[in-house]
């Protein structure tokens, strides 16, 4: 059963994944382009000043990426869903309607994650070509609460996506919004480091909290 | 399954809010108040401070705001209000420009007489706060070495930066990305020669070129010996001072000053803070009763007569004036305006039984999660909250609402309340 909802899922977003995945990769040309001129218009050692002493981000433009993949991933895989009722289907297949609800999830956490690596791997390979190991280091470090924020706006879009009252699709989107942002304050370049391990907590509740309108949209009185 | 989900959900919208609300209601009702500028006043020879009054303003001090919000007090240490000319008149060597436009300068104090030269000579700031300390911000640990005699009028950035491994002080050129073998042998061994214990617990130097010349790097070693590194003529000059390692010296904030009597100020292990001479490195300690490094931050103030020590955490500040002997001459302490309570910050208390706060603190740069309890005035509303909670229930749908459910709202006050409302909805 689980093979087929991944099938379902896999037929479903790959289209838009890529397209979206293409974006992410553009990005990271960009970025490369970006901090390649940096080097180019002035000595490496005034760049290094700049980047590794005063923070000023290079890559800046990766903060809000992976934020709108997240809420893009999570409308390919259930706006789809939600119009016409179509999930109601899969709901009523002879598995718990949390299993269905979790398995949906899993594909969808991973194409996310799987972007997230790009992102991370591209920016650690890119910083890597003009910056030592403290370079990498910072800007991963840095970069890293962004992607997080990618699988809160996931979380939270499904959250109000699966929703079937609009009432509690505007909090969800709150819950969704409040949590995001947790990720994304304007700190210094590493700032997130020693909270890193305690800010997945609110991502692993929202997990098992999606299935609170699941199982609302499932057992809902209709007409 | 349903329950749990619930659950989760339920304490999902209790972390959001325990995050949001409180930011919500600071943005709309609480005032940012900055920190109390303090100093000590050579003309009147007592303390002289300015800030912001939280609350209402007393008539005293709306009738000096002249050219500024009346809610901007200058003030005595005696409590008297004063306009901000005076305020400056009281502090020439801080204000030297302004004095110089009122035609004030040159000014005679304590029998001597101080020109606009003189002054700005002998005018000098320290700074060392709190989230200065090392592990208290995220920088980055990879430093220039900058040449200290670099046969120009300025100075600059070199092509290579280093940093402390666990064995050696390695410089890495810029150009190529690589590391520069030659240097680091160079200086890993001119420091092993000198007696040097890595790992190093602590490097210290000012990182700019906007300076008026370079005194190099303090690096204190595994040992809590102090060596002071510099390159001259692009090869080390490193001497071990004579600095005690009894003192497990922490940081040194160097500053580098045309006047060549201290390279900055230095903390020691045990939270005393000292002045760092160029007299054979000679440690001058500073009479700063109940300083916290760990708290506080703490402001050396110069000027041709004096020198102010002022310190202070989030809600008190303190001042040490003392003469050019570094002996005390007078104290004052002071609670800042920022630490009074409004009546926004009264009926904060009320609403909000505790606050999570996620962010960058004043001794802190990292971005860290705290629970910041509320006071004993939440309790009330917390107790409101139940009520409202069960009273609400009870109308609604007829009956009591369940124990954990009023245990929730009782412990989490508005936030659970909030969440249970929600639940209700969803139900």
């Amino acid at each position: 059963m689980i093979q087929a909802i991944f099938r379902k899922e896999f037929f479903k977003i790959r289209l838009l994944t890529l397209f979206t995945l293409a974006a992410h990769i553009a990005v990271l040309l960009f970025i490369y382009v970006s901090t390649r001129r940096l080097f180019i218009l002035d000595h490496p050692e005034v760049v290094w000043y700049r980047v590794l002493h005063l923070g000023r981000i290079h890559y800046g433009l990766l903060k809000y990426i992976p934020l709108i993949s997240g809420i893009l991933i999570a409308c390919f895989q259930f706006l789809p869903e939600m119009l016409g009722e179509r999930f109601r289907l899969s709901l009523h297949l002879p598995v718990s309607p949390a299993f269905v609800a979790l398995s949906h999830l899993v594909v969808g956490i991973t194409v996310y994650c799987i972007m997230a690596l790009v992102d991370l791997c591209g920016l650690g390979l890119i910083t890597g070509l003009f910056f030592p190991w403290q370079g990498i280091e910072i800007s991963l470090l840095t970069a890293l609460p962004w992607t997080m924020a990618g699988a809160g706006a996931y979380l939270g879009m499904a959250l109000a996506l699966l929703e079937p009252d609009f009432r509690l699709k505007a909090v969800n989107l709150i819950i969704g919004a409040g949590v995001t942002g947790l990720y994304l304050q304007n700190v210094d370049p590493g700032a997130y480091g020693p909270s890193l391990v305690l800010l997945i907590v609110p991502l692993l509740l929202m997990m098992p909290a999606i299935l609170l309108p699941v199982l609302r949209f499932r057992y809902r009185r209709v007409g | 399954m349903n329950r749990n989900a619930r659950a989760i959900y339920s304490i999902l919208i209790i972390l959001v809010s325990a995050v949001y609300l409180p930011l919500l209601y600071d943005k709309l009702f609480m005032d940012e108040v900055e920190k109390t500028h303090l100093f000590y006043s050579p003309v009147s020879r007592d303390f002289i401070l300015k800030e912001k009054i939280v609350g209402k303003v007393p008539e005293a001090a709306k009738g000096f705001a002249f050219d500024h919000h009346s809610n901007l007090a200058y003030l005595k240490a005696d409590g008297t209000y004063v306009s901000r000319k005076t305020f400056e008149r009281h502090l020439p060597f801080i204000y030297y420009k302004n004095m110089e436009i009122l035609g004030v300068l040159p000014i005679t104090l304590n029998g001597q007489t101080f020109d606009k030269r003189t002054i700005k000579a002998q005018r000098r700031v320290l700074e060392l706060k709190a989230r200065e300390l090392t592990d208290r911000y995220p920088g980055v640990p990879f430093y220039p070495l900058l040449e200290s005699n670099p046969g120009q009028a300025r100075l600059v950035f070199p092509e290579n930066r280093f940093r402390m491994t666990d064995t050696q002080m390695e410089f890495i050129n810029a150009d190529a990305n690589i590391v520069d073998r030659v240097l680091t042998e160079m200086y890993t061994h001119a420091l092993e020669k000198k007696g040097f214990v890595f790992p190093a617990r602590s490097l210290n130097g000012k990182f700019t070129v906007l300076k008026p010349f370079d005194e190099g790097v303090f690096i204190v070693d595994h040992n809590f010996h102090v060596f002071h590194v510099k390159r001259v003529d692009d090869t080390p000059l490193i001497v071990k001072t004579p600095i005690l390692p009894d003192w497990k010296i922490r940081a040194i904030k160097v500053s580098e000053n045309k006047e060549k009597n201290y390279y900055g100020m230095a903390l020691s292990g045990d939270g005393h803070l000292f002045l760092l001479g160029y007299d054979n490195y000679g440690l001058i300690p500073m009479p700063l009763a109940g300083y916290d490094p760990d708290r506080m931050d703490a402001k050396l103030i110069f000027n041709p007569l004096y020198c102010t020590a002022v310190y202070s955490d989030d809600t008190i500040i303190r001042a040490v004036a003392m003469d050019k002997n570094f002996v005390p001459i007078k104290t004052f302490v002071h609670t800042m305006s920022r630490a009074g309570i409004t009546g926004a910050g009264k009926a904060r208390n009320v609403l909000f039984p505790f606050t999570l706060t996620l962010g960058t603190t004043l001794s802190s740069g990292y971005v860290t999660a705290r629970i910041v309890p509320g006071t004993i005035w939440s309790l009330v509303g917390m107790g409101l909250c139940v009520l409202l909670f069960t009273g609400g229930t009870k109308i609604y749908t007829g009956q009591w609402p369940r124990g954990i459910r009023i245990i929730t709202v009782a412990v989490t006050g508005v936030y659970g309340l909030i969440a249970m409302i929600i639940a209700a909805v969803s139900e």
